[in-house]
């Protein structure tokens, strides 16, 4: 078994690179929808903007 | 303790200006009214523990428009501890009829005296030690524009906040109404705080009804009596009686305060309005314009940076980094493939488009920073009355050039109930930033990046709510009194850049964010949808999760010209974002640069220009994306409102784009088994259009009298 | 004594009263337009509608149909008149 991930060790790094970032965006999109936010539109909401005060 | 301090003025009165100076944020300042539409918070640069709230910017505190019922109870009920009252100083009178009133309220008003340095440019004078000897407030000098005065301001603010000592003088009405007013007084004295009283008995005099107060019914029919008497005396109803006080009032210091020296000419603005509202140059002007912005930012200058980015960029640079790189690991293939096909191919073909998109913020916000958007809603107001609407309905729409979001949110400043709601309804059909990419991909892939198909775009989406507009009115559910339309129009500005720059900037990175966030998780799971099956086997993508999904839902589409699954699946995508219709393309054509014309193009791409053209119209007008149908419901109301919107626009766009693909089929001589239901369809859509409204719904419409 | 609607472009009127009540009234009034103060009638829109009044200094517009409401008398020279 060993022998497998130091094989592929690239491709299990890179895939938990990645899966880390696309738990994190999915969580920021939860966040942001619960808040009634537009999450990076691009647009001036002012919900957007003022709530990066918070 | 928090100090709270609140920012209380005029629109177009520099406020929004002198909020970003003062908290260092960078709030939108529109150049209209109507651009605040909830209170803004932000820190006082420089002192520990003050907040300032940004008001929506009002001419009074009656209880009539939605900015001022806003305005009024945050200081009725949230009771800052001081206000900021920008005043400006080029447009006193009206200016101070409002300082009137603030200073009613029983809390300590300091006066912030924005664009003194117009006044003193034009060569007149101004006496600010009688202001302040008049109001009892301090006076501060500030430009907001150019920044000065901003510490001043807050550190007087602090100031007279800390000493909580107010000695701003109460504007004092004629003898007569004084006694009767004290009279007022007098009868709620007992239920209302002693800060509140003058203000609670002035709108009680005016039958202000949404004045918070516990009266007895006796109370009420003495005040009733009072009124009713007041008004007879007077000849005039109570609230006229006040109103027409105060303005007297003022005129008489008006004349004590500003010292007219300049010998009035015909101002720039008045100059630049001549061509810019000329009866008629005016139309074609702003079409010209309009057009000119899609010609530069994305047919010339745009085309160029896109075809830079995709070709260059993610087109060789950025793939040859990675395959180097995932080479180098030895990773699997599937990893490459997610990582060149999936997420370069969709997050790339998405951001490809960012030179076309912020030229188009750019230039719309130059347009914006001039003023030149507020003469357009003075032109076409009869144009847009023809058609339900009004020329405050235009201005939701301007904003949905940006995004729709803040558009439908701009449609609280329309206080006729239909009218605003067929706004929000039909706010969505004109163009977003979000959908920018779609026209692009379709002009640049199909059209030689032809302005015209861009420019068309656009008129696309003003015909789709001209046409609501007609359609809705024919039912009952929106007829009803016109709303009038009082507007001011502020001069026009020498654009400010940095205003431009930054505001620009702020699209920008928000489209960045997108393209991080939502963009990409998209891209991982249309990646993995499309080359997997439901057994979870790595397959052709024909024979994918999404493709098997796609094939059910294409035969809606085949009238339209585009029943290939991978069209359906990216519309359908393009709920969640719109530019997820370009990411799909991206990874299921699997090419990286899309937006090029090119004859590869023409091979891979399943379409005609026809059936291009008709599945960009039906993108562009049905329902729009997630938070845009959000923000419809939150303002709107309800679900079942939202629910109708989301109906009407999807069967509007269906109805054209099928019409669109198959008369143009019809034309070149293809007939179809569509063809009969297309045109049925059309025909419907005419009936809706030009029906002759009941008339007995007309007749229940009185005269425009409130 | 006439309506403000129907006054022509380049005339100056003076105010002489305000029909109409409640929200109408009252927002004409908060802009500044009340009995006495003078208006000038800048231009006309494109399409006839609306009107574009200089008022206490500022700009504004309105619609022919809300400035039906204004009674107004003409100022020809120094004098005010009566229609």
């Amino acid at each position: 078994m060993f022998k497998f991930i130091i094989d592929n060790i690239g491709t299990i790094i890179v895939s938990i690179i990645l899966l880390t970032l696309f738990v994190l965006a999915l969580v920021k999109i939860i966040k942001a929808y619960k808040k009634g936010k537009c999450i990076g539109c691009s647009c001036d909401c002012d919900k957007c903007k003022y709530n990066k005060k918070d | 303790m928090s100090i709270k301090i609140g920012l209380v003025g005029n629109p177009n009165s520099g406020k929004t200006t002198l909020f970003n100076n003062l908290t260092g944020s960078m709030q939108y300042v529109g150049n209209w009214p109507g651009v605040t539409v909830e209170k803004k918070e932000g820190r006082l640069k420089n002192f520990k523990d003050a907040i300032v709230v940004d008001l929506p910017g009002i001419y009074s505190l009656s209880p009539y428009t939605l900015e001022e019922v806003v305005s009024r109870n945050f200081i009725i009920n949230e009771k800052p501890d001081v206000i900021i009252n920008i005043v400006d100083a080029t447009n006193l009178e009206r200016n101070l009829y409002l300082t009137t009133q603030v200073i009613e309220l029983g809390i300590p008003v300091i006066i912030a005296l924005n664009m003194i340095d117009i006044v003193e440019k034009k060569g007149d004078i101004f006496n600010i030690e009688k202001l302040k000897e008049i109001t009892g407030c301090e006076v501060v000098e500030v430009s907001a524009l150019k920044g000065k005065g901003t510490n001043e301001v807050a550190k007087k603010a602090i100031e007279v906040a800390t000493k909580n000592d107010n000695c701003n003088r109460l504007f004092k009405f004629t003898d007569k109404v004084e006694s009767i007013i004290n009279g007022i007084e007098d009868l709620v004295k007992d239920t209302v705080p002693n800060d509140k009283l003058r203000f609670t008995a002035i709108k009680l005099l005016e039958k202000d009804e949404k004045i918070d107060v516990d009266l007895t019914n006796q109370t009420k029919l003495i005040i009733e009596d009072i009124v009713k008497k007041t008004e007879k005396d007077f000849d005039d109803d109570t609230e006229s009686i006040i109103t027409n006080e105060r303005y007297s009032y003022i005129e008489n210091i008006v004349k004590t305060l500003y010292l007219k020296k300049s010998i009035v000419k015909i101002s720039i603005s008045d100059k630049i309005d001549k061509v810019a509202t000329n009866r008629w140059a005016a139309i074609p002007i702003f079409l010209v314009v309009m057009f000119l912005i899609y010609f530069l930012a994305v047919s010339t200058l745009g085309a160029m940076g896109t075809e830079w980015v995709n070709t260059v960029l993610f087109g060789e640079w950025i793939p040859d980094l990675a395959e180097k790189g995932l080479t180098a690991i030895n990773s699997a293939s599937w990893l490459n493939s997610l990582i060149i096909d999936g997420i370069i191919g969709g997050v790339g073909s998405v951001l490809g488009f960012l030179p076309q998109m912020a030229i188009l913020f750019l230039l719309l916000a130059l347009l914006e920073d001039v003023g030149y958007l507020s003469r357009i809603a003075f032109i076409l107001d009869k144009v847009f009355r023809k058609f339900g609407l009004s020329g405050k309905s235009f201005i939701p729409m301007m904003i949905g050039t940006g995004c729709s979001i803040p558009g439908i949110m701009a449609s609280r400043t329309i206080e006729n109930e239909n009218d605003r709601r067929i706004t929000i309804m039909t706010t969505s059909f004109i163009p977003c930033g979000a959908k920018l990419p779609i026209i692009a991909l379709v002009a640049g892939a199909m059209f030689n990046d032809s302005a015209i198909i861009a420019f068309s775009a656009y008129l696309l989406g003003i015909t789709a709510v001209l046409i609501s507009g007609i359609i809705l009115k024919k039912f009952k559910a929106f007829r009803g009194k016109e709303s009038p339309f009082i507007m001011e129009l502020p001069s026009y500005h020498v654009p400010n850049f940095k205003n431009i720059a930054m505001h620009t900037w702020e699209r920008i990175k928000s489209f960045v964010i997108k393209a991080g966030t939502i963009i990409f998780a998209a891209a991982v799971i249309i990646w993995f949808a499309s080359n997997f099956s439901w057994s979870l086997r790595m397959v052709q993508m024909d024979e994918s999760i999404l493709a098997s999904i796609g094939k059910i839902i294409q035969y809606i589409f085949v009238p339209l010209g585009f029943g290939d699954w991978k069209s359906a699946v990216a519309t359908i995508l393009g709920l969640v974002a719109k530019e997820n219709v370009v990411n799909a393309f991206g990874i299921l054509y699997n090419i990286g640069d899309v937006s090029q014309a090119g004859q590869e193009i023409w091979n891979v791409l399943p379409y005609t220009a026809l059936s291009a053209y008709s599945f960009l119209v039906f993108n562009l007008l049905c329902a729009p994306c997630i938070a845009a149908i959000a923000a419809i419901k939150r303002e709107i109301g309800s679900s079942k409102w939202m629910w109708i919107t989301i109906g009407f626009q999807t069967a509007l766009a269906y109805v054209l784009a099928i019409t669109i693909y198959q008369m143009g089929l019809l034309f070149g001589g293809t007939f179809t088994v569509y063809t009969i239901p297309a045109m049925l369809l059309f025909v419907g859509l005419i009936y809706f259009i030009v029906r002759p409204t009941n008339k007995r719904i007309r007749l229940n419409e009185g005269v425009n009298n409130v | 004594m006439t309506s403000l609607n129907n006054i022509k472009v380049g005339d100056r009127v003076k105010v002489t009263k305000l029909e109409g009540q409640g929200a109408l009234k009252r927002r004409i009034m908060d802009m500044g337009i009340t009995k006495g103060v003078e208006i000038f009638v800048r231009k006309v829109a494109p399409l006839g509608d609306p009107m574009q009044l200089q008022v206490r200094g500022y700009e504004l517009t309105i619609r022919k149909a809300d400035a039906n409401l204004i009674m107004v008398e003409q100022k020809i020279g120094d004098k005010y008149l009566c229609q």
